[in-house]
Parts: C-alpha cells; structure tokens; sequence
C-alpha cells in the first residue's frame, strides 16, 4: 500500500503543480497586458498625442 | 464544459481504479499503480504524436497556431510521460525489487523524455520567434521516431515489462479492462483540457510580444 500511496501522491502532486504553474502565469499576463492596454496609447513610435508624456515610472511594462 | 467531463472522467476513473477493479492476485492492492501508469504513458505518446503532426502543419504553413499547438503538447506531454516513468519507477520497486532497470521499455521511455526535454530547451534558447518555432518543430518531428520504439521494445527485445495489449487482446480481467480504459479516457481528456489552456496561455505570452515591440517602437500590430 506504501507503493500504492506513493504512486498516486506523485501523479496528483505533478499535476497540481502544473495547474499552479498554468494558471499563475495566466494570472501575470492578463496584469501585464491590462497595463500595456492602458499604457500603449501613450508609447513612444504609437504617434498618438500623449506620447512621451507619460512620467518615467510608467514607461516599463511590469515583467510576468 | 470540458472541465467538468473530465473531472467526472477522473472521479470514475478513481472510483473504478480504487473501488470497482478487483486487487491483483499476485501484487495485490499495489497493482492500482497500473491504471494511471497506463494512462499516463498512453496520454504522453498521443502528445507527443501531435507535437509531429503540429510541427509538420507548422514547417508546410508557418502559421503560429501550429507552433503553439506544438508548444502546448509539448509541455503537456512531458508533464504525463513524467508520471508514466515516476509510477513505473515505484512499481517496478515493488514488483522486481529495483527502482530502475536498463531494459528496453524503461530506457526508450527515458530517452523520449529527454528528447521532448530537449525540446523545450531549444526553445528557450531561441530568441527570434520564427527560428525557434522551425528548430522546435524539426526537434519534435524526429522526437517522435522514439514513440514507436518505445511501444514496440516490449514486443521487439526481451524485456521485464509486461504487455498488456497483444494480438490475443488484453491480458486483464473485464473489471481491470473497465477501470483501464475510463482512466486512459480521463487522462486523455485532461490532456486535451491542459493543451487547450497551454495553447490559450501562448496566445497571450505572442500577443504580449507584440504589444511590447509596439511599445518599444518596433511598429507591427496584434496578430491572433
């Protein structure tokens, strides 16, 4: 029974992780690409009339 | 939807395995082990069976929904060929008293899962993104010529693992064949769920790309 508890404790721990490591990076990309949605307008090269106006603090997208 | 049919799928996959499938006569409670092993092994080499089908639409077509299909089946593909050389390693512990064996099936099944890891490194070395998807699919391309080594070893060389599925059919009692076969079903749509989140979770990683180069001036819009 030890092997048998062992077996399933690894499929079911591997899977997990896999679904973490899924839906987390989902989680840091739609935060990242909300923030560009909002930022994008302002880039410089986007020729749109605030480009460039933006202070420095927000001009680097946040990393996933 | 498909979320809920698998998570019934796995409920009675585990009902079947643990409650309804009778213990092996020999190996007793131990035994459970084999139908998510069997599962497991069978979702990977579909995986990776798309992984070759994905890579050659990609070579012919170069449109980036077939390197991420790639992609997807990739990761997900490993993560289950994984669990199939993780379990078969505590099983082959209980039953030949040894957590690994250099034996056909185990040692092809060992080398799929380095060439897929292989795989996956490639990618990440890869910076330009055209580049990377054509070395990624030729990677998984040849990958695949281990899937049916790894198949066949058992009936090819002389090996300690059982077969299970042989000309004469399948060597189980029908309640085994029953939990078998629900749990080789479960994995399977479990692999299609994970594949189809991957494929989704690489269409926005291509599209925040884009938006980046947008922003940095490189020009070029948002491609689905």
């Amino acid at each position: 029974m030890t092997y048998l508890f062992l077996g399933y404790t690894v499929v079911w721990t591997l899977l997990f992780i896999y679904f973490l490591y899924i839906s987390g990076r989902q989680r840091a990309l739609e935060r990242e690409m909300g923030w560009l949605r909002d930022h994008l307008p302002a880039a410089p090269g986007a020729g749109s009339p605030g480009a460039g106006d933006a202070p420095s603090g927000e001009r680097s997208p946040p990393e996933a | 939807m498909l979320a809920w049919v698998t998570f019934v799928a796995v409920l009675g996959a585990l009902f079947l395995a643990f409650l309804y499938a009778p213990p092996d006569v020999k190996l007793g409670d131990t035994q459970r082990i084999f139908y998510f092993h069997v599962a497991s092994a069978w979702t990977g080499l579909l995986a990776f069976t798309v992984v070759c089908v994905a890579g050659i639409a990609y070579l012919r077509t170069s449109a980036p929904s077939w390197d991420r299909l790639g992609l997807a089946s990739t990761e997900v593909g490993l993560l289950f060929i994984t669990m199939a050389v993780v379990t078969g390693s505590i099983w082959a512990r209980f039953a030949w008293g040894t957590w690994w064996e250099w034996e056909p099936r185990l040692t092809s099944a060992f080398v799929l899962w380095l060439m897929y890891a292989a795989t996956l490194l490639v990618r990440n070395l890869v910076e330009e993104p055209g580049r990377r998807a054509r070395y990624a699919a030729v990677f998984g391309i040849i990958a695949f010529a281990d899937v049916p080594i790894v198949f066949m070893s058992v009936r090819w060389w002389r090996s300690y693992h059982p077969v299970v599925v042989s000309a004469a059919g399948l060597d189980l009692e029908p309640p085994m064949v029953l939990a078998m076969v629900v749990a080789v079903l479960a994995f399977t749509l479990l692999y299609v769920l994970l594949t189809v989140e991957r494929v989704r979770l690489a269409r926005l990683e291509q599209e925040l790309a884009e938006y980046k180069r947008a922003w940095r001036g490189e020009g070029g819009g948002i491609r689905a």
